[in-house]
């Protein structure tokens, strides 16, 4: 007698493509539910895997958004740090936000949702921290040298003009707005943000 | 079989035996059982170790013992315990529905500020506010309802004021002027209460369909007016719109956390507005009406 075999659930992968995969679909379920965290069982059923394959590639939850973010920041991280190598700080400032806007539009708002839930609070990987704190630090050095404002006021600022890429390319990933004009808006409303940066840095110094 | 003994002891002699040995076996001493000396506690405003304690203590790590408050109004120093009868008892106090749940929510929100979303309990809510465990589960039956009921109202205050204050503006650029600094003194007043509920991701998740609607709303009506006013095309001042909307509530989030005071606040969000409607006109304007078949 034959026993009757157990279906095939699915494909053998080899670890790094059956990482990638999972995170894409982690991705993919982050982006539509906002909200951090997803639950294994739901991911384990849109990546056709087991509930223990999941745990096997991360152990806990804050590692599977941890692998997420790093894959997100380092791909951005390039990017930014080109962009931001121009000498002249609105042409810097804009490719800088001409950069992260087109990431966001090709792949969503994952940064900003992971970074910003309370479920991450105190769970972001020391590496990712680095990443972020990096491309940060160097950009409000930038600014402030350009500036001459306050570090306090630079941060502020800074925080602020990244809405401008983040919502924008937001808007162009979920289809509401056209892919090259998003581009075109983000750096106006960027540079907008210069000029008021830059008026006040000017009565600063005076 | 003989009649209970009753127990004649000062709320203060309570409060020290409470905080020497567990509540179960000081309850065991009165003939009580363990959650009706807790209830009586509740009562009494005295309080007791919560779960915890005791293996706290044992391993040298338990907080600091609070101070006994004084009395509530209607409950006097001296309490009698008669096992079986309970002596001790609040005076009632009657509110409509909508007035208990108002003082729900007021309850809720000072333990919030106060302690932070993790100790926001039902049961604590009830017990703070004078109430059976139940009677508070009737009006808000999880946490997740009570603390989504709470944002909304906070929401509905901010919008409120908004609108309030936009009414008096008459040029476009002072309204949208006036709605940011509006919306920015409302967060500095309500700030706390408001962004730490919108860190609860249940919060989040019942107030998102909502808020998305609400605030596709307000794009509607505000990048109506700038498409007039500015004759910029309306798929770029809904967008903008949107975006700037949100670079101010980012700027309300940075002023809540402290990071900014609310005058700087106010400029540096006012500003930016400003400056990148004044951008996008120029960048997008189009040629008066008129114009449009020459061009």
């Amino acid at each position: 007698m034959v026993t009757a075999r157990r279906p095939r659930r699915g494909q053998r992968l080899p670890p790094l493509a059956r990482r990638e995969l999972l995170l894409d679909v982690a991705a993919g379920r982050v982006l539509e539910q906002g909200v951090l965290p997803i639950g294994v069982e739901e991911l384990a059923q849109a990546g056709k895997v087991s509930k223990g394959l999941v745990y096997r590639y991360f152990p806990e939850a804050h590692d599977l958004y941890n692998a997420l973010l790093e894959r997100s920041l380092d791909q951005v991280a390039a990017a930014l740090d080109a962009a931001g190598d121009r000498p002249d700080l609105a042409t810097a400032a804009g490719d800088v936000a001409e950069a992260y806007y087109r990431h966001v539009a090709r792949t969503g708002p994952l940064i900003q949702i992971i970074l910003r839930d309370r479920f991450m609070v105190g769970h972001v990987s020391p590496r990712a921290a680095a990443i972020r704190a990096r491309v940060a630090r160097r950009l409000a050095r930038q600014a402030r040298d350009a500036l001459g404002l306050d570090l306090r006021e630079t941060i502020a600022c800074l925080s602020i003009g990244m809405t401008m890429p983040e919502e924008c390319g937001r808007l162009a990933f979920q289809g509401e707005l056209d892919l090259e004009r998003g581009a075109l808006l983000c750096r106006e409303l960027v540079l907008g943000v210069l000029d008021v940066a830059g008026r006040r840095g000017l009565e600063a110094r005076r | 079989m003989p009649a209970p003994t009753p127990t004649e002891l000062t709320r203060l002699e309570l409060f020290q035996r409470l905080w020497r040995e567990p509540l179960s076996s000081v309850a065991a001493d009165l003939g009580l059982s363990a959650s009706g000396l807790a209830k009586l506690c509740d009562r009494t405003a005295i309080p007791y170790p919560t779960r915890g304690h005791w293996a706290k203590a044992r391993a040298g790590r338990a907080g600091p013992t609070p101070d006994l408050p004084p009395a509530p109004e209607g409950a006097s120093d001296q309490i009698r315990i008669t096992p079986g009868h309970p002596t001790v008892r609040r005076t009632p106090v009657r509110l409509s529905p909508e007035d208990r749940r108002e003082q729900l929510m007021a309850v809720a929100a000072r333990i919030i500020v106060q302690d932070g979303l993790h100790a926001l309990t039902i049961k604590r809510v009830a017990r703070d506010a004078g109430l059976t465990a139940p009677r508070a589960y009737h009006f808000f039956p999880t946490v997740d309802v009570l603390m989504a009921a709470l944002a909304r109202r906070e929401l509905q205050a901010i919008r409120t004021a908004r609108a309030h204050r936009i009414n008096t503006a008459e040029r476009p650029a002072e309204r949208l002027r006036l709605s940011t600094v509006t919306y920015l003194r409302q967060v500095a007043e309500r700030g706390v209460l408001l962004q730490t509920l919108q860190t609860a991701p249940g919060v989040r998740r019942a107030l998102r369909a909502e808020q998305r609607a609400i605030r596709a709303d307000n794009t509607n009506v505000v990048a109506t007016r700038f498409t007039d006013s500015h004759r910029v095309p309306s798929d770029v001042s809904r967008a903008a719109t949107a975006v700037l909307t949100s670079a101010v509530l980012r700027t309300g989030r940075i002023l809540a956390r402290g990071r900014l005071d609310l005058d700087l606040a106010e400029t540096l969000a006012a500003d930016i507005v400003e400056a990148g409607n004044r951008r996008l006109a120029a960048r997008f304007q189009a040629p008066p009406p008129g114009d449009v078949e020459d061009a």
